[in-house]
């Protein structure tokens, strides 16, 4: 890797570097593929075991290491080129800026590794008071609003998510292990989010979606997701693998490392727009865009339903969230001649994100498996982030933002509800669900809010940002990604009442009599995020007004904003006064119920009188939902893999 | 902010809101009705037939069945509709009779609360825990798939149509305001097609023939209604009752909203007139077409109105 920094500091032509640099790390990949495999067939035996985790700790600290001190790994190279004859060229300087609240946040993985042994229960709650504890030092922190705003979100849906995982890896093995590796990559995404420079970002981006990532999601240790994690993480590497060339690029064309002395000597050179390019490209990757092979570039279904969460819910949106601050940094250096390029990087990322869309939400049609609709639904909801922050207008940005704040709430909380019923029926998949809802009614409600917010229906969150990037679109005259993304909200509705009538409603199936609610542990944080989800439909002003101050930070014109009103141009759209007119229009149909005086009597379901049917002959479950889209679906994955050659069956595993 | 003044209240529940678009809208069920049962040589029901009926479930008793899955959620669902639809004819404007709310009086907003009619009675019929409301259910939801596209464009048509070739106009008063200035949708042969497709679209959100599918009384036994009874019922009833007014309202402000004179109460009639035949037009589709199979509506529904729309739109952006 430092061989690749050193190697572009030298080379004229970065094009053909970035070509060679590409092919070696897809060399690369393979052996670490082999590498993998070969230890994953080792680990069936027993007593091989010990012998698999301590490769990978060696790994793991060689990779530490070579992190910590760049300039002392580098040496031993410098040395030896010496020796051959070259002569000493200087070398860039490579420190990591280590941000207070990442420290905090690695000392408290440390932490949890030793104490948490004791119990689950500890480690768990350790972990969350970690993160709880981690946020006022970002007081500190001088990354501005908009790092220190998604640094606040990555903590708090941290402590949400280890306390959730009290209850839920309450049967698993070595819990310590979990917390602390999922502290970890917690601590890269800090780091991601704080750090001021790109070389560091680099580095947290590794920790973040490398080895640490690797080993939380394969927790469980068992062939499926081991090879799941294999894929996504190889996935993760290639996306890396861009981003380290770029990295290089962009220190060669600017010759400094953070972000504002990089935006102050950014000249628009063709080396430099295809770093932007490569950039670009590995930010939607890490955002799971591009769906062409959705199980690679999707996190893993088997991993535990916590972290499979925070993925969804958080590290991906570090795909956006670099994707806006490099446009930004890009914008810069722009003049009027040299906007075109610019220009077309950010509206084929726009396209990318459309078609996304609706790609992964049809892919969420087909599903059968609770997890993966969700995991689908992940991708397809990064399409809208994708989409509104490539228009770069102050109103695009503020939609993708809002979106991307909404997202983080009511995806996490999809997943929390998931993973309720997973625990509780220990199944999978909807077909053997069904009439949850009388057993689990507390989570039933929460994954109603849930479904509601996604859907995009008003008092919910997930509305005002859909508003606010359909009208971003049509002002920068896109048409046809704003019809792509409002109908991917019609299949987002249609593949979530498939989730919600197979396995919360309709008759309740064998495998669900003796499921009980979830526990407090689970309820509270799915409970909080509920809450915001519908105090973020009503009031988007609380996350509207910093991402007002970003947009300032950005040197855009603010949005003008109330606490529950938005009004851009002449569209302007009040929360409040909908939300007035919704529960009064509520308020009329309960005066209505109260005032009749009904009788209420207890009968049994119509079934034309036939009276032998059984509860699963009597449940639509999820496969016989819309056979006819269906149809339409499948035909075109079928086209999709004679044009372009897609092989496997992904959708269901 | 919010505006609660004495008029929007007003226009919130008594008129063009509230009790007035209850009343018109059962009375347009009813015409309805009538002009069907004409077109077969019969008589038809009184035309306050829909107004006594909804009278009448108030006194009925409830029955809840012992199986339905999540009893909040089926006492609950016939609300989402209706307070979706009071919403919806409150933000729209009347031309010449009501100006519609200024702010939120939005497309991308009308498009939401469209959609939650059809929300109602997933969540209903879903809850009940009957098999045939399920099947209607999935029905309803492939259905809505289908027609949502060829909305969503004509939608997009309307906005660019109306924007006069500077971009989108979102604002529902101004398309109405860009109509009344420039000359009704209607008569531009650019807009026909999108008028065919919503239309066509119309007739699918209404069940119609021939889209009679979701709750076809021959084979789903009236689908996702089928366990509701007394007053949700009833709440169902006015919700439809509401849905068919706010479509007519909608196919005004898109395609018709030209005003007749200067005189509210004459634009009043004009509009009530314009409704009317609106109705008529239904009940002779209604009456004439044969119901459609539910794949076979899919494949029209996915063929026909998109490609219509889609040649306004193209016609709009190009020429």
């Amino acid at each position: 890797m430092i061989q690749a920094f050193v190697d572009s500091g030298n080379v004229i032509s970065s094009i053909i570097l970035a070509g060679g640099e590409l092919l070696y790390f897809l060399v690369f990949i393979r052996v670490i593929r082999i590498v993998f495999l070969d230890k994953y067939r080792g680990g069936k035996l027993e007593d091989l075991k010990i012998q698999k985790l301590k490769l990978t700790y060696v790994l793991l600290a060689f990779i530490t290491i070579g992190g910590f001190l760049p300039a002392f790994a580098v040496q031993p190279f410098v040395v030896l080129a010496g020796f051959m004859g070259s002569p000493i060229t200087d070398l860039p300087p490579m420190g990591i800026n280590w941000p207070l609240p990442v420290l905090l946040l690695t000392m408290g993985a440390a932490l949890v590794y030793f104490i948490g042994q004791k119990s689950n229960k500890t480690a768990g709650l350790l972990s969350a008071l970690v993160c709880l504890l981690t946020m006022p030092s970002l007081f500190f922190s001088s990354a501005g609003t908009y790092g220190i705003s998604f640094a606040v979100l990555i903590l708090f849906m941290g402590t949400l998510q280890f306390v959730y995982s009290v209850s839920y890896m309450e049967h698993s093995h070595k819990q310590y292990r979990f917390y602390t590796f999922f502290l970890l990559m917690i601590a890269g995404l800090l780091g991601v989010s704080l750090s001021g420079e790109l070389l560091s970002m680099f580095f947290f981006w590794e920790i973040m979606s490398g080895w640490v990532m690797y080993l939380a999601l394969s927790h469980e240790d068992d062939a499926f997701s081991v090879r799941e994690a294999t894929k996504y993480f190889t996935f993760n590497y290639l996306g890396a693998a861009f981003l380290l060339v770029a990295v290089a690029v962009m220190y060669n064309e600017t010759g400094h490392w953070s972000y504002s002395d990089m935006a102050a000597n950014f000249q628009y050179t063709q080396p430099a727009a295809i770093a932007i390019l490569l950039l670009t490209l590995a930010f939607l990757m890490k955002a799971a865009q591009l769906p062409f092979r959705i199980d690679y570039q999707m996190h893993p279904k088997p991993a535990p339903t916590p972290i499979s969460g925070y993925i969804s819910s958080t590290v991906l949106k570090s795909g956006p969230f670099m994707m806006v601050k490099i446009f930004f940094l890009a914008a810069a250096g722009v003049t009027a001649t040299t906007l075109f390029p610019l220009e077309l990087i950010m509206h084929v990322s726009g396209w990318i994100g459309a078609l996304t869309i609706i790609i992964a939400a049809s892919f969420a049609m087909l599903t059968n498996s609770m997890k993966r609709l969700l995991i689908f639904h992940t991708v397809s909801q990064l399409g809208y982030v994708v989409v509104g922050c490539s228009l770069m207008t102050s109103m695009g940005l503020a939609g993708g933002l809002l979106h991307f704040v909404n997202h983080m709430f009511f995806k996490n909380l999809l997943f929390l509800c998931a993973g309720a019923v997973f625990i509780s029926t220990g199944t999978d998949k909807m077909d053997k669900l069904g009439g949850l809802a009388r057993k689990m009614p507390v989570t039933f409600i929460c994954f109603m809010i849930g479904v509601l917010s996604i859907a995009g229906v008003p008092l919910y969150s997930g509305f005002v940002s859909k508003w606010l990037i359909y009208h971003a679109v049509m002002d920068s005259g896109f048409i046809g990604i704003a019809i792509l993304a409002l109908f991917g909200s019609v299949l987002t509705l249609a593949s979530f009442i498939k989730f919600m009538h197979s396995a919360y409603l309709g008759q309740m199936q064998d495998n669900v009599k003796d499921a009980k609610e979830a526990s407090w542990y689970m309820l509270l944080p799915m409970s909080v995020l509920a809450g915001l989800s519908i105090l973020l439909g009503i009031f988007p002003g609380i996350a509207l007004t910093p991402i007002n101050s970003m947009l300032a930070e950005f040197a855009m014109q603010p949005m003008d904003i109330t606490i529950s009103s938005v009004t851009h141009g002449a569209d302007s759209i009040d929360m409040l006064f909908i939300a007035a007119t919704l529960l009064l229009g509520m308020a009329l149909a309960v005066l209505v119920y109260v005032l009749t005086k009904t009788k209420t009597r207890k009968t049994h379901v119509f079934v034309c009188g036939v009276g032998d049917l059984t509860p699963e002959d009597s449940h639509v479950s999820s496969g016989n939902f819309y056979e006819d889209a269906k149809a339409i679906i499948k035909g075109s994955i079928r086209l999709m893999k004679k044009t372009i050659g897609l092989k496997g069956d992904y959708i269901e595993r | 902010m919010i505006t609660l003044s004495a008029s929007s209240v007003f226009a919130y529940l008594l008129f063009p809101g509230g009790l007035f678009a209850v009343l018109f809208g059962l009375l347009l069920l009813s015409m309805g009705r009538i002009a069907v049962a004409r077109f077969q040589g019969r008589v038809g029901p009184p035309i306050y037939q829909n107004i006594f009926d909804i009278i009448k479930l108030r006194v009925k008793e409830v029955l809840i069945p012992e199986d339905v899955t999540n009893k909040l959620m089926f006492c609950i669902a016939p609300v989402f509709g209706f307070v979706g639809m009071m919403t919806a004819i409150f933000i729209l404007p009347v031309s010449g009779v009501y100006g519609g709310t200024g702010a939120s009086s939005d497309l991308i907003v009308l498009i939401y609360l469209l959609a939650l009619p059809a929300v109602s009675h997933i969540l209903g019929g879903s809850a009940s825990g009957s098999t045939y409301a399920a099947i209607s259910v999935s029905r309803e939801v492939i259905l809505m798939f289908a027609y949502e596209i060829s909305f969503i464009i004509v939608l997009f048509t309307v906005a660019l149509a109306a924007g006069g070739g500077d971009g989108a106009q979102f604002s529902l008063k101004g398309i109405v305001d860009y109509q009344i200035t420039h000359g009704s949708f209607i008569s531009d042969i650019k807009m026909i097609p999108a008028f065919l497709a919503f239309v066509i679209f119309m007739l699918a959100t209404l069940e119609v023939p021939p889209f009679h599918i979701a709750e076809n009384d021959g084979d789903v036994m009236k689908g996702y209604l089928m366990e509701y009874s007394g007053m949700p019922l009833a709440l169902f009833e006015i919700t439809h009752a509401l849905k068919l007014l706010v479509l007519i309202t909608v196919l005004q402000v898109f395609f018709m909203p030209g005003i007749a004179g200067a005189s509210i109460i004459v634009n009043l009639l004009w509009f009530i007139g314009k409704s009317a035949a609106v109705v008529a037009c239904i009940a002779f589709i209604h009456a004439s077409m044969p119901s459609f199979r539910v794949d076979q509506a899919f494949k029209f529904l996915m063929i026909v109105p998109i490609l219509l729309s889609l040649m306004s739109l193209g016609m709009i952006l190009f020429f």
